[in-house]
């Protein structure tokens, strides 16, 4: 028996320790996979939905797994794809090796690491070793963070939509969303970039020059022991010490052979009792301190020398340990080492079915999905024969293929399926279907939670009617994107900032396809195009009935999530007290602000292309209500004409732009004829009303007009503003300003072109882009018609911006003689068309003069973004 | 030095830890789920309120007595006090009839334990607790059948607007006239009057002085307590709701109810007791006419399959009972398959360096289970075999299995017990499946019926092995189709649903069948009351012991009124 190391008394219960309930999310990487096991025991341990279940296993155990499944026994993958998702994985030759198992709970996260796989030997029956690494302390974190790095990079490879909606979702089920600490150091080692091997003697190199022992087991070898002598030579060791039992599996003859070779002392140690011991670890000691690397790498080539693609996938722990406990980790529990001398290693064999590649199949099953109609949709590595059929146990159907995806014509019941030629033969993998409803309703407990609601509003808003009108578009459209993105984002704030950006165009497809099987999808084709008439009730007049707190006329729109809004009580209504309508009142606007703000996000589009015209014809809709309440109830209403002016702004000027095409509608860049069926009557006298009412007399109107001068242009441009009579009408009651259309299109008019000396100064200042800008007036006696103070610019006769600044203001005040003044240096300028323009560089300074400037000279030199020093024969000349 | 020792890494990762096991590898007493159908389905239906263990009659006046002293006493309304009290007086009962003036070997609640203080220390004997378990014997065998007699009401149960805290006797004759005539019986014995209620040891003489009168021999020598035990097991309170309440919970769940016994005079409330009537008169007629049943369970099992009957109503209850045997021979049967087939997978797995078995060499295997004895020709055809069978071809060992006037099922059953083999189950399933499976009778198809989470009915079985045979399979296709459908994956489901006990004898694992030894083997029937319906019927004075046990003029008489 060995003197160094002594037995450890640490173990671990991985069956206690990641299926003991209350999981929100359990993912697995494994080799191979006792299914059986997982789905009639381990499983239910995790917990009740919603559930987040996945599994990475090795494609080529998992084919050979599937295809051993006898018809009679189909009972035992009954729950895969189902309530759990399985899926195989290949990195080009290597095999999918990692055991690791991630489990979440609502306030933890928990990560084994070792060499188990996920069956019973794995995690309960064999010698097998565990690192544990559990949220709130710095490894852990660390550990833990590294994990979802590695799963992202390896869900991005594997390439997979429903893979990836799974890993965004679970994403956001870790604990502690700002972030796990990152304090310590990554303990995890995977293979996908630089090998094993190169990486632990890396690690140990960088802490020592010289390596006293290096120690090894594992039950796995490549043939002659080559990868285990190669990292023995860069480390050269004063002894090797390599445990094994009869079952390891290595040439043990040219193993020794090669160990003498290397110079250094070799001690053989042999596990009693003797049994298969499926741990790999190897560790390295120098004095007192020591290193080890435990995980899923055997001493092999495909796991310890070469990378991920012509090796396996592999993850490992490493860790600096004391010299002790890196020899007593190599101890089993129940077992001692007895030393025996290196030519005992010849009684070793070495068998080469760890290595031997099974027979392939002419093609790769990827995935296959249910579809509704009982037809499976498949995704293949190649282009599919016309000739196949997918056969499930019973029978087969033939398929309707375009290139590698193909779906068969007919209902296949089976939930194994396989692709067989014309002749019955097999020719592909089996392939467990995907069942993306029962997934989904795992994953979310049900379709949609009956608390959903704008995270704004409390259940006691939705005691009012304009609370149900915003839980009922919350429900029924998408108004932020935001709200679905936080249950299952694929770029959300988990995002990693130093991940790769190779993998956007996954979570992009990926976020597209969720966000276009949105159910509440439907509402917006219901509104612009599949509705015909009569046929189905404008979605909209269930809402308005809600806020008018009337019976809806539908009970749900299509699409929707099954739950209407709550009945409205007979005795509520417009005659509410003020503390139970107004109360919602900054609540309801901080959620009509947000939902402003997320009309302009791309990815609405996904839903429906014309999703943001949708919301805001539901938004304009709800505002005309509201003005109603406001008149009618003024305080006591839901919004202040204040908050109503403030929203409507935020809604529709990104809507409409400010002719710059920079609003929605022009870069939707909607084609004549279907902008007029989609900017219908309705809409447009809504939009219209809430226009006027914008610019009505009162309270900061010259404010408000300013700030809705271009979007009305823009609106105008776009035919959005038609003042007809019952406009004026319903203006006039709203507003006590009896106005006919005649008279509201002029005053409508006038705002368009209104402007005072304050406005224009913004403007400019704005446009011509200097500090500061101001109209000041003409002392009596002085010639000058206008004096401009500015500041932001240094030196007038070579800046362009002034022949600008001239110009402008000579239209504006139509004059000719302008005086500039620095308000920041000491610089004037004074010009005037046919005389030479003035100016003094500073208060102390010689003035300068130009020659006479001719009429259009100036205009014309800001055309051409010219400098007035063009007009300074002197400066010319230096120049 | 161990890992744990080392002092902490500044990395904070530790090392890595071995592997314990979680898995707890046990034997596991039911491994195809046939003993669930008997115990949790059948018995409570055939014989309601009798357990395996409530067997002695006096147990229940004890009882009513214990609890009935305990709230006269005002003793805490706690249920651990109540359990506690209960345990000390049944060591008490226990040590008194192990003493018993009249020698009558009784074997009370606690007996093993008992029996070694007896044996190991003389008196006065320490005072002490029956069973471990919460309110001992009381708790384990006779609570629930005196809540189902209506004569005690469990924790819970609601009094007025308030759950009652602890188990108590209920207000009505029958459990008052039960406790009272306990309380007479003993009432001039030291023990009550004083050792009762002390803690120090209990003298030998004070111990006899009371198993003399209270012993549970003595029973019939007390006629008004055994008239109040009569009572409690076969009358019942209708004025009761609380009890009428829980006797018709009890009536839920037969399949199609049991309005057959529900007529004439009885109403539905009073089902079970009219069902236990009917079972315990039905034993005595088996008494009647073969004494021997009192004593033996086979000959008991032998006289239930078609025993003489005396009305409709009698044919009723003993269908069921013969549906009960039915059932216990087709798991026997099944058992034997299971058995050779768990040995010979186990011995292919060490063949196969512990790989275990493909699918298709797991099938091979099941279909090779015919060396027997009875030796048996796998491609034969199944409906050859049965032509053998009846032709009185087919013997296993002594036993000509078709031969149905000398063969009783029950001999068929013992048969395969004793030969243990796969061809001897076939051949003995095949059997029942004649005799039986075109049987109709109304409580035959009542008990074979039943089923479990885990087995089908016989009927269904049956029904099964009709439609099996009606594709003229082979032997080997015979006895794979039973593997398949009945052991297979059956034993898989339950074996997973015992996690983490692991009571694997094989499971499909990584592609293969893969067998464990850890108790492979036959497992036992489920008790069938035998012994259970003999001494409390003795105790109850329905027969009497002689040369051979007969009936007394109070079995009879209630034979009579039970199936008039």
């Amino acid at each position: 028996v060995t003197d160094a190391p002594e037995q450890t008394t640490t173990s671990v219960k991985p069956i206690a320790e990641l299926f003991s309930g209350g999981a929100v999310a359990f993912w697995a990487t494994t080799y191979n996979l006792g299914l059986a096991l997982f789905n009639e025991y381990l499983l239910r341990r995790l917990g009740d939905p919603p559930l987040n279940v996945v599994v990475l296993a090795d494609r080529r155990c998992i084919d050979e797994t599937l295809a051993s499944i006898p018809p009679e026994r189909l009972d035992l993958i009954a729950p895969v794809n189902r309530r759990w998702l399985l899926r195989p994985v290949q990195f080009g030759t290597g095999r999918f090796h990692p055991k690791s198992y991630l489990v979440l709970t609502p306030r933890t996260a928990k990560l084994l690491v070792g060499s188990g796989n996920l069956s019973t030997n794995g995690l309960d029956a064999g010698r097998e070793v565990f690192t544990v690494f559990s949220s709130g302390t710095a490894s852990g974190d660390a550990a833990i963070l590294a994990w979802r790095r590695w799963m992202r990079t390896l869900v991005s490879e594997i390439d997979d939509i429903r893979l990836a909606e799974r890993f965004a979702d679970l994403e956001n089920r870790f604990p502690h969303r700002d972030g796990l600490a990152v304090v310590a150091d990554n303990p995890l080692r995977d293979n996908l970039q630089r090998p094993l091997g190169d990486q632990f003697t890396d690690g140990v190199l960088a802490a020592t020059d010289a390596v006293d022992e290096l120690i090894a087991t594992a039950p796995f070898y490549d043939e002659n022991g080559e990868a285990l002598c190669t990292v023995a030579r860069r480390l050269s060791p004063k002894l090797v010490r390599v445990f094994v039992t009869s079952s390891t599996n290595v040439n043990g003859g040219e193993l020794a052979r090669r160990l003498s070779d290397l110079g250094a002392e070799i001690e053989i140690l042999r596990y009693d009792p003797d049994r298969f011991t499926h741990a790999k670890l190897l560790g390295a000691t120098s004095g007192s301190n020591g290193w080890l690397l435990s995980g899923s790498a055997n001493l092999s080539h495909a796991a310890l020398t070469l990378s991920a693609g012509p090796g396996n996938v592999e993850l490992c722990v490493f860790t600096s340990l004391a010299a002790d406990a890196v020899r007593a980790s190599f101890l089993p529990l129940d077992a001692v080492a007895v030393a025996e001398p290196i030519s005992s290693l010849a009684e070793i064999i070495y068998s080469k079915d760890e290595d031997v590649e099974p027979a392939t199949h002419v093609v790769a099953i990827l995935s296959a999905t249910k579809l509704d109609d009982d037809r499976i949709q498949i995704v293949a590595d190649t282009p599919l024969d016309p000739g196949w059929r997918l056969a499930d146990h019973l029978t087969s159907q033939s398929l309707a293929i375009t290139g590698t995806n193909a779906t068969t014509t007919g209902p296949l019941i089976g939930h194994l399926v396989r692709l067989v030629d014309a002749a019955g033969a097999l020719v592909s993998n089996h392939v467990v279907v995907d069942d993306p409803d029962a997934l989904n309703k795992i994953l979310t407990g049900s379709e949609r939670s009956t608390s959903s609601r704008p995270s704004e509003l409390t259940s006691a808003d939705l005691d009012s009617s304009f609370g149900r009108a915003l839980l009922w578009l919350h429900r029924n459209m998408v108004m932020d994107i935001a709200d679905q993105s936080a249950d299952a984002s694929g770029g959300g704030s988990q995002r990693d900032e130093s991940e790769s950006a190779e993998d956007d165009d996954l979570w992009s497809r990926l976020e597209r396809e969720r966000l276009g099987r949105d159910p509440r999808g439907a509402v917006y084709r219901t509104f612009f195009g599949d509705r015909r008439a009569g046929e189905v009730t404008d979605p909209l007049a269930e809402l308005l009935d809600s806020m008018r707190n009337r019976v809806p006329v539908l009970s749900e729109a299509t699409g929707s999530s099954g739950e209407a809004p709550p009945p409205a009580s007979p005795d509520e209504g417009p005659t509410r007290s003020w503390s139970t309508v107004a109360r919602i009142r900054v609540r309801a606007r901080n959620v009509l602000r947000r939902w402003a703000a997320a009309q302009s996000d791309p990815r609405l589009l996904w839903v429906d292309p014309l999703a943001p015209l949708g919301n805001l014809k539901a938004i304009a809709s709800v505002f005309t209500i509201l003005w109603e309440r406001c008149a009618d109830l003024g305080e006591e209403a839901e919004f202040g004409d204040d908050d109503l002016d403030d929203l409507w702004a935020r809604w529709f000027m990104p809507f409409v732009g400010t002719g710059q095409g920079d609003g929605w509608l022009d870069r939707a860049n909607l084609a004549p004829e279907h902008l007029d069926r989609v900017l219908d009557e309705s809409f447009v006298g809504d939009v219209t009303l809430l226009c006027c009412l914008a610019l009505r007399p009162g309270r900061d109107r010259r404010q408000r007009v300013i700030a809705w001068q271009p979007s009305l242009k823009a609106a105008l441009d776009k035919d959005l503003i038609d003042i007809t009579d019952s406009v004026a009408t319903l203006y006039a009651l709203l507003t006590g300003h009896g106005l006919d259309a005649v008279l509201l299109t002029d005053e409508m008019l006038a705002a368009l072109t209104f402007i005072d000396d304050a406005l224009w100064c913004s403007r400019t200042q704005e446009a011509i882009g200097v500090d500061q800008l101001s109209l000041d007036a003409a002392d009596e006696g002085q010639t000058i018609s206008v004096r401009i103070k500015l500041a932001g610019i240094t030196d007038p006769l070579y800046d362009p911006r002034i022949p600008n600044l001239i110009v402008a203001t000579r239209l504006y005040r139509r004059a000719d003689s302008v005086a500039l003044i620095a308000t920041d240096h000491d610089w004037r300028l004074v010009a005037e068309t046919d005389e030479p323009i003035m100016y003094l560089p500073s208060l102390r300074g010689q003035s300068t003069e130009s020659s006479a400037v001719p009429p259009g000279a100036i205009e014309q030199l800001a055309e051409t973004q010219g400098v007035l020093a063009d007009l300074f024969p002197d400066l010319a000349a230096t120049a | 030095v161990t890992a744990i020792d080392v002092p902490s890494e500044e990395s904070g990762v530790g090392p890595p830890r071995w592997v314990a096991a979680s898995l707890d590898v046990k034997e596991g007493r039911d491994p195809l789920g046939f003993q669930t159908t008997t115990i949790d389905r059948l018995m409570p239906r055939l014989l309601p309120g009798i357990l395996e263990n409530s067997d002695r009659a006096r147990y229940f006046s004890f009882h009513a007595f214990l609890l009935d002293l305990y709230r006269a006493q005002r003793r805490p309304a706690n249920s651990g006090a109540l359990s506690d009290y209960i345990r000390a007086r049944e060591w008490e009962y226990g040590l008194a009839v192990m003493v018993c003036p009249h020698e009558c070997g009784s074997s009370p609640v606690g007996a093993i334990k008992l029996r070694s203080v007896v044996r190991r220390q003389d008196p006065p004997y320490p005072r002490g607790e029956s069973v471990e378990t919460a309110f001992g014997g009381f708790g384990l065998y006779y609570r629930s059948p005196m809540a189902v007699m209506g004569v005690v009401a469990r924790a819970g149960t609601m009094l007025g607007d308030a759950p009652i805290a602890i188990d108590l006797l209920r207000d009505n004759d029958r459990a008052r006239h039960l406790a009272q005539t306990f309380r007479e019986a003993i009432a001039d014995t030291a023990y009550f009057n004083t050792w009762m209620h002390r803690s120090d040891p209990l003298p030998l003489d004070v111990l006899v002085e009371y198993a003399n009168v209270a012993c549970l021999c003595q029973l019939n020598q007390h006629e008004d307590e055994r008239a109040a035990v009569y009572d409690a097991m076969f009358e019942s309170d209708l004025d009761s709701d609380a009890a009428e309440r829980e006797e018709s919970e009890e009536a839920e769940g037969l399949p199609g109810g049991l309005d057959y016994l529900a007529d004439g005079d009885v109403t539905p409330l009073a089902v079970p007791v009219v069902q236990r009537r009917r079972s315990v008169a039905h034993y005595l007629t088996l008494v009647d006419t073969t004494p021997a049943i009192v004593e033996s369970a086979s000959t008991f099992r032998d006289a239930l399959w078609s025993p003489r009957v005396r009305s409709d109503e009698h044919a009723i209850v003993a269908g069921q009972w013969a549906g009960l045997i039915a059932k216990d021979i087709w798991q026997e049967a099944l058992c034997s398959i299971w058995s050779e087939f768990c040995r010979t997978g186990l011995a292919a797995t060490w063949g196969h360096d512990g790989e275990g078995l493909s699918w298709d060499e797991t099938q091979a295997l099941a279909r090779s289970l015919v060396t027997g004895p009875p030796t048996l020709d796998p491609d034969a055809t199944t409906r050859g075999l049965i032509d053998s069978i009846s032709s009185g071809l087919v013997s296993i060992g002594n036993v000509v299995v078709g031969d149905i006037d000398a063969t009783s099922l029950e001999m068929l059953r013992t048969s395969t017990v004793a030969a243990d083999t796969a061809a001897s189950g076939l051949v003995v399933l095949l059997e029942l499946h004649r005799r039986a499976h075109q049987r109709e009778d109304a409580g035959w198809l009542q008990a074979t019926a039943m089923r479990s989470v885990w087995q089908p009915s016989v009927a269904d079985a049956f029904l099964a092995i009709t439609q099996h045979l009606d594709c003229d399979p082979t032997v080997g296709d015979t006895l794979w189709w039973l593997v398949h459908s009945f052991v297979l994956s059956v034993h898989e489901r339950i074996a997973y649903s015992k996690l983490p006990e692991h009571t694997f004898r094989f499971r499909w694992e990584d592609g293969r069948v893969r067998f464990y030894d850890n108790g492979i083997g036959r497992f036992r029937l489920a008790a069938t009351r035998s012994e259970t319906l003999a001494t409390l019927t003795w105790d109850l004075g329905f027969w009497k012991r002689g040369e051979s046990a007969s009936l007394t003029p109070l079995g009879t008489a209630f034979i009579n009124e039970v199936f008039p």
